[in-house]
């Protein structure tokens, strides 16, 4: 633990704000909820709340009366896969939690939470530990792994009640902060070896010492909320479940440097987040946390939400500075850097959200103990947004040096489709409708490769998985840490596919001020395009290479020096599936549309139901006569030119073991 | 300022200590391709991308208008890793430009075409793979006075931050990725003021894409 100053009079004034803030806190926490009041907790953050959350809500308050039980509405555990979610208990006697409940079954697990039933039983996924994460024996091995540390609160304490956060232990860490001089702070940063977890994994302690040796009087603090990337939400959950850990990250950060001003750039696309955080500033506010005298200290400090206007390129620090001060979003070349001269040519930490989330603990912990966790290089936790072909995707928080195969087969539960196995489709709820439907086994994907760090990462193969998850591995690897978004792909997924998709994310999403990014990125998209399409040419790859050479490092900002990685990686590693793309016009993975044929099979169609001819008007069916069976069949035919390849004819299959209709590749051609 | 030493292609001159490497160059006759850098800016705006020089003791080239004089400095402009990387950048801006020389106003003025001299420089034929894709997108305002020729536009800003020097703010830029476009636009204006017709925009464009 770092030295403290001598106590002096400011000293016991802070403990003393402070101690005051925590008395109140608990004492308003156990006047409403007793140790075995009924507490239940529902996720009504963004991603549950797309699946039904708030219908949950609703059925959980029609069937409470007043003062049986306590309803809050809480942010996300990270369990994706399974929500709504839903964790029913008292604080003596712990929680259950609850997964895939709707409108309906909350009604009954909720009346049933005391006893448990067989009707709520199979919606159960396990206990909620201290930590926020879920124990069962179906989960062990991904608890196993899972170290929550910014994830701690999440979907446990209600993000609209400041108390809840002062009684789990929050803002002691800002008093402890105000305590020492900002240096000390900052030396902590230093001894935990805290990387930025916006991408780019630069030293926080470094950025913010560079800001503070300033010659000025006033700076800004940033936090950088414009999480763009495809297939990430962590900062989203963050600022959702848990505002407060953010806000006392920042206030320490402008203790540490020395700033008044705060700002936190959200996406508007984030609008809870957006009113989530307000809320919470609001409530800091009132308790004297922020504004003049910080917990009764000298430190003044203020937050203010500022709304982006949604653009990938604003993920840029100084694109970002450019867009707040007014103008187009656009980076401005380095040095100098904003922690030099940044907002209104204030020195400026920018930092994102998770990074300034760990500054709580790193300052209530010591630095030594986060640097305990993960590498040598990289400490601390990594958290990912798991999603794409595994069994169970989510937010997870693992060490840094887990392996790729740890975080998808034991944390994401292996290959496998996610809407298999829920209640209502597996066996083990036939009792529910009293008889048992039949349904398609959870097919098990091979896996193929792993998209790490979104359009600015890579795709890493099968070869890449006993690799630790670091900033230098990745880097090595030519993916990225990125912002965290772990994509995982199987066999049915193809390569060039997704290279053309993030491709055409970068393309359309570049700012338009530089010429390598703005021309290259398209170039390579109409290259990648082509391929897919199978107009492939032989020197396309070598073109693309040269492409992504130039735009990496000719590019005027790092998203333009990081968007060929894709490419880049998926051509070092798969790059057996351009040739075939090219040189044979096929797509192994079944995707490229130019590159297949739906193709149909009478012998395997036995229901002659005709779906598919309802469906699809490229599908027409006749009548024939077997003589020999005396029995009427029907024959099916797929007219190339009419499908557009929307696979609607596969969906619609009556057929339950098998599908009728499949794909072939290369596309058959006339003639052929 | 103090004068320092530094060298440049294996020669010695003396320049201003703290000045913009792509003036110096420039002042004393060593050619390097540029379209975007305007004289007495503050913050280079580096957005073409082809000054590339050889710094000593850098390991990728380095942009000439974002390097700053200092002593010892020891610049190559030829050597093949800048020139290369240069090459690609400026391959990126003929697919964005629209090679028509014989109707190009620059070229009937008789003034100095910055593109054709980089393409000498590169030794690569001026024939542009050029598509449109703007200039369909962006609807003309009538009022605005200017006309932008977004087909030949290599969007090297020049006009635009011209236009904000000047005190009038009057044409910006519009559009993401492959469609950013300049716009002369009185609507982007609060206050519906209109273009004086200074013609500073005109005189900087390398491309001659702004007429009245």
């Amino acid at each position: 633990m770092t030295a403290h100053r001598t106590p002096d009079a400011e000293q016991r004034e802070t403990t003393a704000g402070y101690d005051a803030l925590f008395e109140a806190a608990t004492q308003r926490i156990s006047e409403a909820i007793a140790e075995d009041t009924e507490l239940v907790l529902v996720n009504t953050a963004t991603c549950a709340r797309s699946v039904g959350a708030l219908e949950v809500l609703d059925a959980v308050k029609a069937v409470t009366r007043d003062g049986e039980r306590v309803v809050i509405e809480t942010g996300c555990l990270g369990h994706c896969y399974a929500e709504p979610t839903l964790c029913i208990g008292t604080i003596a006697d712990g929680f259950k939690v609850y997964g895939y409940v709707d409108a309906v079954a909350a009604r009954f697990i909720v009346a049933d939470a005391k006893t448990g039933s067989l009707l709520s039983d199979p919606y159960l996924i396990g206990r909620l530990d201290a930590d926020g994460s879920v124990v069962s024996e179906e989960l062990a091995p991904r608890v196993a792994h899972e170290r929550r540390l910014i994830l701690r609160n999440c979907g446990v304490i209600d993000p609209l009640d400041i108390d809840q956060y002062v009684a789990a232990g929050g803002y002691r860490a800002l008093a402890h902060a105000l305590s020492m001089e900002g240096a000390e702070v900052i030396d902590a940063l230093e001894r935990a070896r805290l990387r930025g977890r916006g991408g780019a994994g630069f030293p926080t302690a470094t950025k913010w010492r560079i800001c503070a040796e300033q010659e000025t009087n006033d700076r800004a603090i940033v936090c950088n909320a414009d999480e763009g990337d495809p297939g990430a939400f962590i900062d989203r959950a963050l600022l959702e479940s848990d505002p407060h850990s953010l806000i006392e990250g920042m206030a320490i950060a402008a203790h540490a440097v020395g700033a008044a001003r705060g700002y936190i750039y959200v996406r508007a696309e984030y609008p809870l987040a957006i009113e989530r955080v307000r809320h919470a500033i609001e409530q800091a506010r009132e308790r004297s946390i922020l504004g003049q005298g910080v917990l009764g200290s000298g430190l003044s400090f203020d937050i203010e939400v500022f709304e982006a206007a949604g653009s990938f390129a604003c993920g840029e620090e100084t694109a970002l500075l450019a867009s707040m001060e007014g103008g187009r979003g656009t980076p401005v070349p380095r040095p100098p850097y904003p922690a030099q001269s940044g907002l209104d040519d204030l020195p400026t930490v920018i930092d994102n959200v998770k990074t300034l989330t760990y500054v709580r603990h790193i300052v209530e912990d010591g630095g030594e103990a986060f640097a305990r966790f993960g590498m040598p290089e990289s400490t601390g936790t990594a958290v990912f947004a798991l999603s794409g072909k595994v069994a169970m995707p989510g937010l997870i928080e693992v060490p840094m040096g887990t392996t790729l195969r740890e975080a998808v087969f034991d944390v994401g539960g292996g290959m496998q489709d996610p809407n298999f196995e829920k209640p209502g489709t597996s066996a083990k709820d036939t009792l529910i409708f009293g008889e048992r439907i039949w349904t398609p086994p959870a097919r098990d994907y091979e896996f193929k490769a792993v998209q790490i760090g979104g359009p600015s990462g890579g795709c890493l193969p099968a070869s890449c998985l006993d690799m630790p998850i670091a900033f230098d591995t990745l880097d090595k690897a030519g993916a990225m840490m990125g912002s965290g978004g772990l994509v995982v792909m199987a066999d049915d997924d193809c390569m060039v596919d997704m290279a053309r998709y993030f491709l055409g994310f970068t393309s359309s999403e570049s700012c338009g001020k530089c010429t390598p990014c703005r021309a290259g990125s398209q170039c390579m998209l109409d290259v990648l395009t082509r391929i897919s399409e199978g107009d492939g040419a032989e020197d396309d790859m070598r073109k693309l290479q040269q492409l992504a050479e130039t735009m990496q490092h000719a590019s005027l900002c790092n998203l333009g020096r990081t968007a060929p990685n894709p490419v880049l990686t998926t051509l070092r590693y798969f790059e057996d599936e351009y040739r075939r793309h090219i040189e044979l016009h096929e797509c192994p993975a079944l995707v490229c549309r130019n590159l297949i044929s739906y193709v149909f099979d009478d012998v395997r169609c036995p229901s002659a139901c005709d779906e598919c001819c309802i469906v699809c008007e490229a599908i027409v069916s006749d009548t024939g006569y077997d003589g020999l069976q005396g029995r009427v069949f029907r024959t099916h035919e797929i007219i190339d030119e009419l499908c557009t390849r929307c696979g609607i004819c596969v969906d619609s299959c009556a057929g339950r073991t098998f599908r009728a209709i499949s794909k072939v590749t290369p596309a058959l051609r006339k003639g052929e | 300022m103090a004068l320092v030493r530094i060298d440049i292609n294996g020669e010695k001159i003396e320049a201003e200590e703290g000045a913009r490497l792509l003036d110096v160059l420039l002042e004393h006759d060593v050619y390097v391709p540029h379209l975007c850098a305007l004289e007495g800016e503050k913050r280079p705006y580096a957005a073409c991308r082809l000054c590339f020089v050889e710094v000593d003791g850098q390991e990728q080239p380095q942009c000439a208008c974002l390097t700053n004089v200092k002593e010892g400095l020891s610049v190559d402009t030829r050597g093949t890793k800048a020139f290369e990387l240069a090459k690609g950048v400026f391959s990126l801006h003929l697919f964005e430009h629209r090679v028509d020389c014989v109707d190009c106003a620059l070229g009937n003025s008789g003034a100095v075409c910055e593109i054709r001299r980089a393409a000498r420089y590169f030794g690569m034929p001026l024939h542009s793979v050029w598509r449109s894709e703007v200039a369909e997108e962006v609807e003309p305002d009538e009022s605005a006075g200017l006309k932008i020729d977004h087909a030949s536009c290599v969007l090297c800003g020049k006009c635009v931050r011209i236009c904000k020097e000047t005190g009038h703010a009057f044409l910006g830029m519009a559009n993401r990725g492959a469609r950013t476009c300049v716009i002369a636009d009185s609507r982007v204006r609060r206050d519906r003021s209109v273009c004086i017709e200074c013609r500073a925009c005109m005189t900087q464009c390398p491309t001659a894409s702004i007429s009245l």
